[in-house]
């Protein structure tokens, strides 16, 4: 069953080398909105400062939402999909393999682009480390619940907005603790609370996100 | 009345909460009300339909 | 159980038991208002203005009441899949969201002149926004299909994954210390307030609940009218 799931991830790792562009275009819609917000606040060294950890988590949020029409539509539209729900391999391990896939090819550029970020908006240098402690933490959550809202949009009218919808305000957890975390950094109060609290819901997420996921899929396959 | 009115100086922020909830749901029970009606009229027509034209296969 | 998963009996029922809910609403709502309006006395603290209190907690109340109804249904949908049930949970959404919106609303109305802002970005407060956005969701979401089934069917699995919301909402104002004051009513150890301003809460409460019935009940009647409308045109269409 592992190796399977293996299998399936090292599929999704290879279709996204291979349209290496696709992956590459959520890093940098992510860049590009950190960008804008010098201009729309003004240059202020301590403004920025200030805001920047929620740019960057905002940021960060907005480009994973980018990247999840393409998780499931795809194999949808040309039935592998179809396939894989047949496969011996519980849909649920299909699921969680598609998906830690996704978090890999979309958290790791997010993870390497962040800090460049940050010293362009000014961070604290105190608050680098937590900053990318709270992506690698938070953004598992991120795909996960993402990866509901996919599979549930399958086949819809109008997927792409009504993603949005449904996602953004389930991740309005993970964005607040997110950014508590970095700011206390910054402030030089302890981390570790937010740091756990962010963990928990990860796994939280990573426990109900998969079967909820699968029902999901045999739901638009059926 | 005028007591009731004037609402002890904060007529400006009860009455409109007051009119926002009768309006909300005044409103939403309209349009209920309205797509219900509907709906009967086009099953009944339906109905109808079928009734006179027993057999009718076509569209 | 098994008569409210049939739609033809569901239809009667509906029709049946509407005409009283109506009625029960407008007793309700009536003397509701009277009490809220006139009968009870001003705060010694928030004047007049406390009079807001009597639409904006038995909405915030029924915006939790609905969305807890919405999931319950869609639990019983998904797993004993019985098609009413999901017709149900259809049918609370929209009134779910307009309570929702209420609560917002009469909120902001209230807050002005005790807090001296329309809206701060509080727990409470945020919460109850995001579930107003989860009902803007599920409706969006159950529409969205060709085939209103698989819309209803996919809202029902966002209903479930969004009530994590409802204890978070509960919570809000005893896990962070925030401007919103915590419950009064509904508390270990008794309500904390004067029967003379309990009382129209209390009504109004009840008169929201009657109404929540009465428009669920219409609201459900036409949903599986839309149904077996759709059905017969089916059939029509291929003969």
């Amino acid at each position: 069953m592992l190796t399977a799931a293996l299998a399936i991830a090292g599929r999704e790792f290879r279709l996204a080398v291979r349209q290496g562009f696709d992956s590459l275009l959520a890093v940098v819609f992510f860049v590009l909105a950190c960008v804008l917000f010098p201009f729309g606040v003004g240059p202020e060294p301590a403004v920025l400062a200030r805001i920047a950890p929620g740019i960057v988590w905002v940021a960060a949020l907005l480009a994973t939402l980018l990247s999840l029409d393409r998780l499931f539509q795809t194999d949808y539209d040309d039935g592998t999909l179809e396939l894989l729900a047949l496969a011996p391999l519980p849909l649920t391990a299909v699921v969680a393999a598609k998906v830690a896939a996704h978090w890999m090819m979309t958290a790791g550029p997010l993870l390497i682009a962040a800090p460049l970020l940050a010293l362009l908006l000014g961070l604290a240098a105190d608050a680098f480390p937590a900053l990318l402690a709270t992506l690698a933490l938070g953004t598992p959550a991120l795909s996960v619940i993402g990866a509901i809202g996919a599979a549930l949009v399958l086949g819809a009218r109008r997927a792409g907005v009504l993603l949005a919808l449904l996602i953004l305000p389930l991740y309005i957890p993970v964005l607040i603790f997110g950014v508590a975390a970095v700011d206390a950094a910054a402030f030089g109060l302890t981390v570790r609370p937010h740091l756990m609290l962010l963990a928990g819901l990860s796994l939280a997420a990573a426990v109900i996100g998969p079967p909820t996921t699968a029902a999901a899929i045999r739901l638009a396959l059926r | 009345m005028d007591d009731l009115l004037h609402m002890g100086g904060y007529a400006r922020f009860v009455w409109p909460a007051f009119a926002a909830t009768l309006l909300v749901l005044g409103g939403l029970l309209i349009a209920s009300v309205r797509a219900l009606r509907a709906n009967e009229t086009r099953l009944a027509e339906l109905d109808a339909v079928g009734r006179s034209q027993p057999g009718e296969t076509g569209t | 159980m098994h008569a409210l998963a049939n739609p033809s009996r569901l239809v009667r029922l509906a029709g049946t038991y509407a005409p009283w809910c109506a009625v029960a609403t407008v007793v309700t709502l009536a003397a509701g208002l009277f009490l809220a309006l006139i009968a009870s006395p001003p705060d010694y603290q928030q004047g007049e203005s406390v009079r807001i209190m009597y639409v904006h907690v038995p909405a915030a109340w029924m915006a939790l009441f609905c969305y807890s109804c919405m999931a319950a249904a869609s639990a019983v949908a998904l797993i004993w899949r019985i098609p009413t049930a999901e017709l149900a949970a259809k049918a609370t959404a929209p009134i779910g969201a307009c309570f929702t919106f209420l609560a917002l609303v009469t909120g902001s109305l209230w807050g002005k002149p005790m807090w001296g802002t329309w809206w701060v970005w509080d727990a409470r407060l945020t919460s109850v926004l995001v579930l107003f956005f989860l009902y803007l969701g599920y409706i969006a979401l159950s529409t969205a299909f060709d085939d209103p089934a698989r819309g209803s069917r996919a809202a029902s699995i966002l209903a479930l994954v969004g009530f994590v919301n409802v204890p978070v909402i509960k919570f809000s104002v005893d896990w962070w210390n925030t401007l919103h004051q915590p419950a009064s009513v509904v508390r270990a150890g008794g309500p904390a307030i004067d029967a003379s301003m309990l009382a129209p809460l209390l009504v109004m409460a009840v008169a929201f609940t009657c109404y929540y019935l009465w428009v669920m009940l219409l609201r459900l009647k036409s949903e599986i009218l839309a149904g077996k409308i759709r059905a017969i045109q089916l059939r029509r269409m291929h003969g």
